[in-house]
């Protein structure tokens, strides 16, 4: 199994349409209370492979961090309630994966109202994230995600990434899903 | 695996759509800090660049990515309490060609927000009708 080691700090230029450095700071803030770094996932893909793994659908990600984001990353729960601090770190590490393994992966995002929907515009792709500190959620949120991107009004096929931060799991889940085809939904 | 789009994107419409992303979720950022005046500052710039992405992508026949990004910055707007421009901007949406669920949800916002937009003006006439311009946000 392949290994991978990135800085979290490289979200920030790979994705000049978003605003990134916060979720980078709530994903270190998250991370530290983990492990020291780099935090190491185990990163499960289904239905696709990434074109760096050569057919593999698994690997580590090693997420290491810098000084000034760890400073940062320390005032993060004097403020914050841990809901949106792992739903950011979970945008935080998909950046990260579609930043290194994902060519034309960059990421835009447009407001929904109740939510935030991204998308990865040179692939013609939407992307669902989550998060979430149980590994017992998985399976439920995976099913909703799946159903929430593939319900994008662009009807684009699309990925979902969903990231456990579980203190003896952690994991994340990336996923890519077409759309039924016209002639399949007929059958 | 995912391939790119055919068609070359215009460099002036990528800029508006960057601008109008980095600003949506600069405003997210600062109002998961609690920053709310300046997030909602940045709620104003963001449904401004979401609005002349709308009107570039429409005038290249994409009504659709026209529309979804109309009721994005009509999203922004709500947010920040300005409905009647809400309603005019999901008004626009729903005449493009819209998936049923997204059209339900869109028409639900637009409900919603009018019937926001008839209470405001409710509030204004309610001392008598005024001879200058409402003050709805």
């Amino acid at each position: 199994m392949q290994t991978f080691e990135w800085p979290i700090e490289d979200i920030v230029l790979a994705h000049p349409g978003l605003y990134l450095e916060h979720c980078a700071v709530m994903a270190v803030a998250l991370m530290s209370r983990l492990s020291e770094a780099p935090c190491e996932f185990l990163v499960e893909c289904e239905g696709f492979s990434p074109p760096d793994l050569d057919g593999e659908t698994a690997f580590a990600l090693r997420v290491s961090w810098e000084g000034p984001t760890a400073l940062k990353a320390k005032r993060v729960w004097r403020t914050e309630q841990p809901k949106p601090v792992v739903e950011r770190a979970a945008v935080a590490l998909a950046a990260l994966l579609f930043a290194h393994l994902i060519p034309d992966g960059q990421l835009r995002v447009t407001d929904e109202g109740d939510r935030a929907d991204y998308w990865l515009p040179r692939l013609r792709r939407a992307l669902e994230v989550s998060g979430t500190e149980h590994r017992r959620e998985l399976g439920r949120r995976h099913r909703e995600k799946t159903a929430q991107v593939l319900a994008n009004p662009r009807h684009w096929d699309g990925y979902v990434v969903l990231c456990c931060f579980g203190v003896a799991h952690r994991l994340i889940r990336w996923s890519h899903h077409y759309q039924e085809k016209p002639e399949d939904a007929a059958s | 695996m995912p391939r790119p789009s055919a068609k070359q994107p215009d460099p002036l419409l990528e800029r508006v759509l960057d601008e109008a992303s980095w600003l949506l979720s600069h405003a997210q950022a600062l109002a998961d800090y609690g920053r709310q005046a300046e997030a909602t500052a940045e709620l104003a710039r963001a449904a401004s660049w979401e609005e002349q992405a709308a009107c570039l992508l429409a005038a290249d026949a994409q009504e659709r990515a026209a529309a979804i990004h109309r009721v994005s910055a009509a999203a922004c707007y709500e947010k920040l309490g300005q409905y009647a421009r809400t309603v005019t901007l999901l008004g626009a949406a729903l005449a493009a060609d819209l998936p049923d669920d997204y059209r339900a949800r869109v028409e639900a916002q637009r409900v919603r927000c009018v019937a926001r937009v008839r209470k405001e003006l409710s509030r204004v006439f309610k001392n008598g009708a005024p001879k200058q311009s409402p003050t709805l946000p």
